[in-house]
């Protein structure tokens, strides 16, 4: 046998507690004080916006790629490498909506309403999200120079200018350079490569309305899973032990997305994911402390709480750890061979496996050590409270 | 060995055969078919033997390139055009029955008709024709000077989700004419619309085409009434604008002269704007290609306003070659039996003059009637000079987009993924390099750190991996990139259960109880942990699946499948195992 621990070890767990308190404590502090500070990275699949993965056929390094794209004046813009240096692959990320921002929008629809003369003379005024189109009606007759005259004036690359047929409305419709078109054309133009050689690997592009979809479906997806499995532990086990599984799970998210917001790592959709995988392992490992701890509550009647709870820490401690490395294992190579594009998930996983399994041993059980000593407090005062009145 | 044992044997072994029958249609997909089977369905169901499924599992967009849509559809727009035509109806009909009104409205921007009465009308006549003819409409308000009428709330629900219906259908006609295998389209939400059109060659040229209005009609061009342009002064005409005349002969054999103007593009609208100024109504100034088709030059024409017929009535395009010249591409379209009517009707009371085509609000083209057309056929010349590929493309596209209908609604785009066919085979690799070093290493450590019993884990894994592509198959899973990342977790969290397992029986053999009862009892106490553990962490994957969209509902399946397998594989098949052994010879040791 070759084993973790020669013989069943009994370190003294229960008493670090205060110790573990004090670390937790103070790096939750920190993850608290980062997200309110500095806020996370969101990707475009909560923001909105532009995500384009280009590879250049030689090499360009993260400086030329954003001189060359300056002059697009791109709200926003930031620019990633991807993957390895010699790939020389990049991610080119555009916050808010396509080529037009907020502001630009407005400022536009006012010109327009300026033009209509009034709010009810602007007949009927739709952009696409993607920026990419726009539809304006007008009550009195607008020529389409008058139109030219406004987009020229909020700077938009405009593609081309239709008029609709109806005479007693006159309506147009004007196409838009879309960004990441923009985008391609300008790097192309800077680092001379050909039309003929692929350059744009992939491009992603999310509305605000499908952004905050998406980010509403992540905060309830982690809500309800919290809820649910509350539940399952209150009937499953003892009420008592439930809060501190969800401490533990609370305390491991803080901590992932607390590390994501400190090396400013891009919080996607497949990190809420891997978030939520956390929660499942995270709880996996608390499950198995708390199962023994209940089956060593029927066991040994005489022991103290503190005992009971450090020795089943004790006895699980070495399945703890191999888990841990197994999972470990798996996860490092999905972090290291996986690819670029799930690497932020990659790395999510990989926090929140350590995370995971240092909470299970020092936020779970001590949690649960804390509500039943309250609760027993509480009977003994009782107990103080009526024989006082008896008396 | 008991009965039980073999009962038990029975059952694994009959999983594995049903993971293989499971698998073997994926194995062949992806590594014996041709390209043929590989796009159509039906060729690759017939390359199966008889007996077999094809149901196999799928590579995501993200795997296999492709384009990942959400479109909005505009369901006010479809409101306001059912308004429209109520309103419309609501006019002539109440003339028909005498009611006496001062005017119908739908006020643009509103989705509600107003009715105007003289004060102190009697209301009760309309009341009774609302309720009986127009029972599609209440009123929301009743004022002395006249109502406010609304869609019924059902009405109105109607109308918008049979105007993404609509929508959905439409596009589901162009991509399937368009040739895209398993394109995914699907409502979401109240008014949103997924599309997912995986391995598409040509992405530009699919997107133009799905989202395109392709609103087809055809208008009479109104020649006669254009000598009204002769008196123009020529100094009057903006910059480069050239008026030109072209005679012909017209109806009843008298010549006609069709006075119109060449222009730069540029100044469309000026001639828009002075050109309309002379002319009613009832007819309208539309732009097509000149006759010499001059690059960035438009000519003018003059049309009655109101449309002969519509694309509404339209069963089929196709394209066709003129036997004569081959480059010359036409589309040529069969309407159905109330359209044919229509278009005999209309071009047996404009014989002689010119009808001119217009989609999408430019004039295609505008072929002189020669007699009336029965049978209702029509054609859309593409112009006889550019290159002969593209345009034969061009008249393909727009074929399919014709016969497929024109949108019920305005769309936008609201998301848009689209990934290259290198990027998703670089993922493809990659996933496979992560699942196979990460089964690579969790196979050594099991074996470095528990030896035996480790080499009996890691059976049970590799089974686990097999069943669990065998489930995906079965159900016709998509696999992701995330959903790869769940495979590789779940094989780290597979051997969770064996690990607690032999810690518990290296528990049981440190207070010295022999190899056989140690199994037992860590198998007995092991048991109620081990499900704990999985069914919580299953309840994390359902509400993954239920609420996460796109990758992370990739992610969420395969976490669920492989935690099935997994305690199924971890307990029953290692214990399989164990007792295979014990029962062979008395286990002096245990290796673990």
């Amino acid at each position: 046998m070759m084993k973790l621990f020669d013989k069943e070890p009994s370190f003294d767990i229960v008493g670090k507690i205060p110790l573990f308190w004090k670390a937790s404590g103070s790096v939750l502090a920190v993850c608290v004080l980062l997200l309110t500070v500095v806020g996370l990275n969101f990707g475009i699949d909560f923001s909105g916006g532009y995500e384009i993965q280009v590879k250049f056929p030689k090499a360009v390094d993260e400086a030329e790629v954003k001189s060359h794209l300056a002059p697009l004046g791109l709200e926003g813009l930031r620019v990633q490498r991807f993957g390895a240096v010699e790939d020389n692959e990049y991610l080119v990320l555009v916050r808010e909506q396509g080529s037009i921002t907020g502001a630009q929008k407005t400022a536009i629809r006012a010109d327009f309403v300026a033009l209509a003369g009034s709010e009810d003379g602007l007949v009927n005024w739709a952009m696409a999200e993607s920026g990419e189109s726009i539809t304006v009606a007008f009550a009195t007759p607008v020529t389409e120079e008058q139109v030219n005259a406004i987009l020229k004036k909020n700077k938009l690359h405009v593609k081309g200018v239709t008029r609709g047929d109806r005479q007693d409305r006159p309506e147009y419709s004007i196409g838009l350079v879309s960004i990441a078109d923009d985008i391609e054309t300008a790097l192309r133009e800077g680092t001379g490569v050909a039309s003929s050689e692929q350059l744009v690997k992939r491009v992603e592009f999310v509305g605000p309305q499908v952004g905050a979809e998406l980010r509403n479906d992540g905060i309830m997806a982690i809500v309800y899973a919290l809820g649910f499995i509350l539940l399952y532990i209150a009937v499953r086990f003892d009420l008592a032990f439930a809060p501190g599984a969800v401490l533990a799970l609370i305390h491991d998210v803080l901590i992932t997305v607390g590390v994501f917001s400190a090396l400013g790592l891009e919080f996607n959709l497949p990190v809420i994911a891997a978030i939520l995988a956390i929660v499942g392992y995270s709880l996996n490992d608390t499950i198995v402390v708390y199962d023994r701890i209940r089956e060593n509550s029927l066991r040994y009647r005489g022991r103290t709480l503190r005992d009971l709870v450090n020795t089943s820490l004790n006895q699980t401690l070495s399945r703890t750890l191999l888990t841990s490395a197994t999972t470990m294992l798996v996860v490092l190579a999905l972090l290291i061979v996986g690819g670029g594009i799930i690497r932020d998930f990659s790395i999510a996983l990989t926090v929140g496996v350590l995370v995971g399994t240092y909470s299970s041993v020092a936020i779970a059980s001590p949690a649960y050590i804390f509500l039943r000593e309250r609760a027993e407090k509480k009977v003994t005062a009782n107990k103080g409270k009526s024989s006082a009145v008896a008396a | 060995m008991d009965n039980g044992w073999y009962s038990r044997l029975f059952l694994v072994l009959g999983f594995v055969g049903l993971a293989g029958y499971f698998l073997y249609p994926s194995y062949y997909y992806f590594y014996e078919a041709t390209d043929e089977q590989r796009d159509s369905h039906e060729q690759f169901c017939e390359a199966m033997p008889s007996w077999m499924t094809c149901s196999k599992f799928s590579l995501g967009l993200d795997l296999q390139g492709g384009i990942h849509l959400v479109m909005g559809v505009g369901v006010e727009k479809a409101v306001e055009q059912r308004l429209d035509r109520l309103a419309d109806s609501l006019d002539e009909g109440m003339k028909e029955e005498g009611i006496k009104f001062t005017k119908v409205v739908r006020p643009r921007g509103l989705l509600e008709i107003q009715v105007g009465f003289e004060p102190g009308q009697d209301r009760s006549q309309f009341e009774t024709y609302l309720r009986t003819d127009f029972w599609q409409l209440e009123a929301i308000t009743r004022e002395d000077t006249g109502y406010t009428l609304a869609l019924v709330a059902e009405r109105d629900e109607e109308v918008r989700r049979s105007a993404v219906e609509q929508t959905i259908k439409s596009l589901r006609n162009r991509a399937d004419q368009f040739g895209v295998t398993e394109p995914t389209i699907a409502r979401r939400g109240a008014s949103n619309i997924l599309i997912q059109l995986p391995g598409v060659k040509d992405p530009k040229r699919a997107l133009d085409m799905i989202g395109r209005t392709a609103q087809l009609e055809f208008k009479i061009v109104e020649a006669e009434a254009s000598s009204i342009f002769v008196g123009i002064d020529p100094a009057e005409l903006p910059e480069g604008v050239v008026a030109r005349q072209n005679t012909f002969s017209g109806p009843g054999g008298k010549s006609v002269v069709d006075n119109y103007f060449e222009l730069p593009l540029l100044q469309k609208e000026a001639v828009r704007k002075l050109l309309e100024s002379k002319i009613d109504n009832e007819k309208m100034i539309a732009f097509g290609e000149t006759s010499s088709n001059q690059e960035g030059f438009l000519r003018t024409y003059l049309l009655t306003a109101k449309a002969g017929i519509t694309g509404d009535y339209l069963v089929d395009a196709r394209v066709n070659q003129n036997p004569d010249l081959p480059s010359d591409y036409h589309v040529s379209m069969t309407f159905d039996q109330k359209g044919a009517r229509i278009f005999e009707n209309l071009t047996e009371a404009n014989k002689k003059r010119n009808m001119a085509i217009v989609l999408d609000d430019v004039v295609s083209s505008a072929p002189q009637i020669q007699d009336r057309i029965a049978g209702g056929s029509a054609m859309i010349t593409l112009g006889s000079s550019g290159d002969t590929r593209k345009k034969f493309q061009e008249a393909t596209d727009l074929s399919l987009v014709l016969k497929a209908g024109a949108l019920p609604a305005p769309v936008e785009i609201r998301e848009k993924r689209q990934v290259g066919k290198t990027l998703g085979a670089e993922s493809v690799d990659s996933g496979k390099m992560a699942i196979t070093v990460g089964i690579l290493m969790v196979l050594i450590f099991m074996t470095f750190y528990y030896r035996g019993s480790g080499l009996i884990a890691n059976v049970a894994l590799v089974l686990n991996i097999f069943f669990v592509l065998a489930v995906l198959a079965m159900f016709e899973a998509t696999l992701t990139l995330p959903g790869m990342a769940g495979i590789v977790l779940t094989i780290g969290m597979a051997v969770d259960a064996n690990v607690i397992i032999f810690e518990r029986i290296v528990e049981e053999l440190r207070i010295g109880k022999t190899p056989r009862a140690a199994i037992d009892s860590g198998y007995g106490k092991a048991f109620s942990t081990i499900m704990d553990a999985n069914i919580t962490t299953l309840i994390a994957g359902v509400v993954l699946m239920q609420y996460g969209s796109g990758p992370v509902r990739g992610f969420a399946v395969t976490l669920i499948i492989g935690i099935i397998c997994s305690v199924f594989t971890a307990i029953v098949v290692t214990r399989l195992i164990f007792d295979f052994m014990s029962s062979r010879r008395r286990l002096e040791s245990l290796s673990i």
